[in-house]
C-alpha cells in the first residue's frame, strides 16, 4: 500500500504556494505530560514543554505538502533563560535589594532606580520580541531549508520603543503607521533559505478602520461613564446630598449609609470598567482583523503575494475560545489553544502568484546557540 | 527492498524523485539528478516518528539538511525493523539515563542550596552594616505593629531600661538594643533586626511574676545577640530569589508566607537563645524558674487543645514562633548554689510595668 504526501505538488521554477494545517494525533499526550512535569519541577520544565508543543504544531503546518520542522531543543531555551537571569535579573534584584536595605523603601534614589528599571525593560521589550522570532525562525526548516531573521535586534528595539512613546504622545493615532514600520522591518528581515520576504505598502488603508474604532471606543467610554454616573446618582442621589449636607452643616450627625454608598460606587466603577473592556475589545477586533489581512497582502515571497482572510467575528471567537480553554483546564490545554491559533492563521492563509523553488538555497546565516532568554523572562512569545 | 521516494538535498528547496533501497551497507538513495549515496542505518534519524497514514521522513547525520520522504508503508516498516531506534516512542534506556541525570542534578542543587541557606545567612547577618539592620528593623517593625499602640520603650521608660541593663551588665559583646512594649492583639515577643525587641501587652498580662517577663526578655536578647532575625530575613530573601529563578522572573511569591514565617526560628536558634537566656539570668541573679514556669504555662495551654477562645488563640501565636518542647523546658536549670536570687523587679516597678499600656 502506498499513500501520497499531503497535497504534494510543484517543484519547478514556477510553483504556486499552498498552506494546509494537518491535524496529527499526540498533542493530548504532550499536554498532559507537560502539565505533570511542570508541576513536578516547579515549572523549570517549561522550556522542554514549549519545545515539545512547537515540534508537534510545526509538524502539522504543511506548505506545498511538506511539513515545517522545528529543530529547537529545550536545553537551548533553558540556557538562554539562565544567561538572561545571570546578566540581568540577578544583578538587578541584588542592586534593588541592597538599595532598599541601605536606604529604606521610600528613598528617592530607590524610586529613581525603579523608574530606570521600568525604562530599561521597555527598551528591551522590542529586542525580546525580535530575538524570540529570530530563534524560532532559525529552528524552522522546510524541505530541509532553514529560515532566518537577518537584521539587528537593537535597531528593532529602538524602533519599538519609539513607537510606544509616539503612541502615547499621539493618543494612539501613530499606531497604524508605526505598526506598519515594525512589520516592514520584521518581515523584511525574514528569509527562507536564501530567499527574502518583502514587505511594501502604505499605512493609508489602515487609517479608515483605525479612525472608526478610535471614535467608537471614545463614544463607548463616554457612554459607559455616563451610565455608571447616572446609575449611582439615580439610586442614591438624595442620600448623596444628605452626606454633603451633613458634613458641612451638622458634623455630629452620623450618616449610616455612607459606607454602603461607597461600596455601590466601587461596584459601579468596576462594572463600568468591565463593560468598557468588553466593548473596546470587540471594537478593536475589527481593526486587528483588518490589519492582519492588510499586512499579509503587503507581503511577498518571490512572485507570490500572500492573502489572509480574517474577520472580526472569527478572531473574537478564536481569542475567547482560547481564553476559556486555558482557564477551564487550569492551563493544561494551553497547547490546544496554541494549535487553534496556528490552525486559524494557516487555514486562512493563501498566496497568489508563483515562487521559483529552484532559487531557494540553503541559508548561510549563523545559527545562535541559545534562544529566547529575554522573551521567556518577559513572557512575550505567544507560542 | 526498494521504493520510490522524494529526496531533498538540503541545498535547494526543490524536490527530486529518487529510488531508495535497503542494502547491506545501509539505505541507498539514487535518482536521475541525485548522485548515489548510502546512508548508514545507525546515522538515520526519524524527523517525525513513523505513524500509519503519514509519510515517513528521514534525515541523516552526514547531510544535516537532506530529507528523504518515504510513502510506501511496507518499506517504512522494514526500515524500522532493521533500525529500531527510528520507531521513536519510549526508550527505557534513554529515559533511564535522563531520569538519572535529572535526579542527580536535582539532588546536587538541593544539597548546595540547603547548605547555602543554612549557613550563609547566619554569616552574612554579622557583616550587615548597622544602618542596613536599622532600616530592615524599621520596615519589619512597621509591618508588625501595624496600627497597634506603642506603650513604652526602654529609651523612655525607666523600669524597662533598668531591667534590660541588669540583663546585659558585664557583657560588652551584646549589641545595643531597645525594648518596646506594643498593645497588639497577640501574645508574643519578637526580636527584630537592628536590635529591637517587641513585647506585647498581652504577654505582660499573662506573666504572673516579673521573673517570667525577665526570662522572655533574656531569650529575645539571645536572638539579638546571635542576629537570628537578620539571618532569617536574608534566608527569606534568598528563598524568594530562588523561587523567582525557578518560575521565571515573575513576582510569584513576593509576600512569601508572611512575617511569622520570617520570624519563626529553627530549633537550633531557639536552643541558642535559651542557653543565652540561662547564662544571662544567672549572671543577673534572676531565678530562671520563672522563665521555666512561663514555658510550662504555654505548653499546658497548647496541650489543652482548641477549647478555649481569646487568650488561648493569642497564646497560639507565641507557640507558633517559639515552639516550646519538653526538651527546652528541661534545659532551663535553677540558679547554682551560692547565688541568691533577687527579684527581677521591685513590687512598685512590677505594678507600673503591668499598667504600662493603660
Ligand atoms: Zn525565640
Amino acid at each position: 500500500m502506498t499513500f501520497q504526501a499531503f497535497g504534494a505538488r510543484g517543484s519547478g521554477s514556477d510553483t504556486p504556494l499552498s498552506f494546509t494545517y494537518v491535524d496529527k494525533p499526540g498533542l493530548g499526550k504532550i499536554a498532559l505530560l507537560n502539565a505533570l512535569l511542570m508541576v513536578l519541577t516547579l515549572t523549570v520544565y517549561r522550556f522542554w514543554a514549549k519545545t515539545n508543543v512547537r515540534r508537534h504544531i510545526w509538524g502539522c503546518v504543511h506548505i506545498n505538502g511538506e511539513p515545517l520542522e522545528y529543530t529547537g531543543r529545550g536545553i537551548e531555551l533553558f540556557l538562554g533563560f539562565l544567561i538572561v537571569f545571570a546578566v540581568f535579573f540577578l544583578p538587578v534584584s541584588v542592586v534593588l535589594t541592597v538599595l532598599q536595605l541601605s536606604l529604606g523603601p521610600e528613598h528617592p534614589l530607590l524610586i529613581g532606580a525603579n523608574l530606570v528599571l521600568v525604562l530599561v525593560i521597555f527598551l528591551l521589550w522590542g529586542m525580546a520580541l525580535y530575538r524570540a522570532r529570530r530563534y524560532q525562525l532559525s529552528r524552522t526548516l522546510w524541505r530541509g531549508i532553514r529560515a532566518s531573521l537577518v537584521g539587528s535586534s537593537m535597531t528593532y528595539s529602538l524602533l519599538y520603543f519609539g513607537a510606544m512613546l509616539l503612541r502615547s504622545m499621539t493618543l494612539g493615532w501613530s499606531t497604524p503607521a508605526m505598526n506598519l514600520n515594525l512589520q516592514e522591518r520584521m518581515t523584511g528581515d525574514m528569509r527562507i533559505g536564501s530567499m527574502p520576504f518583502r514587505f511594501k505598502g502604505r499605512a493609508g488603508p489602515l487609517y479608515g478602520p483605525y479612525a472608526i474604532c478610535w471614535v467608537v471606543t471614545l463614544l463607548a467610554f463616554i457612554a459607559v461613564a455616563l451610565l455608571a454616573g447616572f446609575g449611582v446618582y439615580g439610586l442614591f442621589g438624595d442620600e448623596l446630598k444628605a452626606i454633603g449636607g451633613s458634613v458641612t452643616t451638622d458634623p455630629s450627625n452620623p450618616v449610616p449609609d455612607a459606607h454602603r454608598i461607597g461600596l455601590v460606587i466601587g461596584f459601579a466603577i468596576v462594572g463600568a470598567f468591565v463593560l468598557f473592556a468588553i466593548v473596546s475589545s470587540i471594537t478593536w477586533a475589527f481593526y486587528v482583523a483588518r490589519e492582519l489581512s492588510i499586512f499579509a497582502s503587503y507581503t511577498t515571497l518571490d512572485n507570490a503575494r500572500f492573502r489572509l482572510e480574517t474577520t472580526a467575528g472569527s478572531l473574537i471567537w478564536l481569542v475567547l475560545g482560547n481564553l476559556l480553554l486555558i482557564v477551564f483546564t487550569l492551563g493544561i490545554a494551553t497547547p490546544f489553544a496554541q494549535q487553534r491559533l496556528v490552525r486559524y492563521l494557516v487555514s486562512r492563509l493563501s498566496a497568489d502568484g508563483i515562487v521559483d523553488v529552484n532559487a531557494i538555497l540553503q541559508s548561510r546565516e549563523a545559527v545562535g546557540r541559545t534562544g529566547e532568554g529575554l522573551a521567556d523572562a518577559f513572557d512575550v512569545s505567544w507560542i | 527492498m526498494r521504493t520510490d521516494a522524494r529526496f531533498f538535498d538540503g541545498e535547494i528547496a526543490r524536490d527530486h524523485m529518487a529510488v531508495a533501497e535497503i542494502t547491506a551497507q545501509g539505505l541507498q538513495i539514487e535518482g536521475l539528478d541525485v548522485a548515489q549515496r548510502i546512508w548508514s542505518l545507525s546515522g538515520l534519524t526519524a524527523v517525525t516518528p513513523p505513524q500509519p497514514g503519514y509519510p515517513f521522513r528521514l534525515s541523516h547525520e552526514s547531510e544535516p539538511g537532506a530529507r528523504l520522504v518515504i510513502t510506501q508503508e511496507a518499506f517504512a516498516r522494514e526500515l524500522v525493523a532493521r533500525a529500531p531506534h527510528l520507531a521513536g516512542g519510549f526508550n527505557p534506556r534513554r529515559a533511564g539515563r535522563i531520569a538519572a541525570i535529572v535526579a542527580a542534578s536535582a539532588l546536587a542543587t538541593a544539597g548546595v542550596l540547603y547548605v547555602l541557606l543554612s549557613y550563609a545567612p547566619q554569616t552574612l547577618a554579622f557583616v550587615l552594616p548597622d544602618s542596613w539592620r536599622d532600616s530592615l528593623g524599621n520596615q519589619v517593625e512597621a509591618t508588625l505593629a501595624n496600627d497597634g499602640k506603642l506603650c513604652a520603650t526602654s529609651a523612655g521608660n525607666d523600669t524597662l531600661r533598668r531591667l534590660a541593663a541588669r540583663m546585659t551588665e558585664g557583657n560588652p559583646e551584646i549589641p545595643s538594643f531597645e525594648v518596646k512594649i506594643y498593645d497588639l492583639k497577640i501574645l508574643n515577643a519578637f526580636a527584630l533586626p537592628g536590635g529591637r525587641i517587641v513585647m506585647t501587652r498581652k504577654l505582660i498580662d499573662a506573666a504572673r511574676t516579673p521573673d517570667e517577663v525577665a526570662g522572655v526578655l533574656a531569650h529575645e536578647i539571645g536572638h539579638v545577640y546571635h542576629r537570628h532575625s537578620e539571618a532569617q530575613l536574608i534566608r527569606a530573601m534568598g528563598i524568594e530569589l530562588l523561587l523567582r529563578i525557578a518560575s521565571g522572573g515573575g513576582d510569584t511569591v513576593s509576600s512569601l508566607a508572611g512575617l511569622l514565617a520570617i520570624l519563626q526560628y529553627s530549633r537550633d536558634a531557639e536552643r541558642e537563645a535559651d542557653s543565652f537566656a540561662q547564662t544571662a539570668l544567672v549572671h543577673a541573679a534572676i531565678d530562671p524558674m520563672g522563665f521555666k514556669r512561663f514555658f510550662e504555662e504555654l505548653k499546658k495551654l497548647e496541650g489543652s487543645g482548641g477549647s478555649g477562645g481569646g487568650l488561648f488563640d493569642a497564646m497560639g501565636d507565641m507557640m507558633s514562633t517559639h515552639p516550646v518542647t519538653d526538651e527546652r523546658i528541661e534545659a532551663i536549670k535553677p540558679l547554682p548554689e551560692g547565688v541568691a536570687a533577687r527579684p527581677a523587679l521591685s513590687d512598685t516597678d512590677w505594678q507600673s510595668l503591668r499598667k504600662i499600656c493603660d
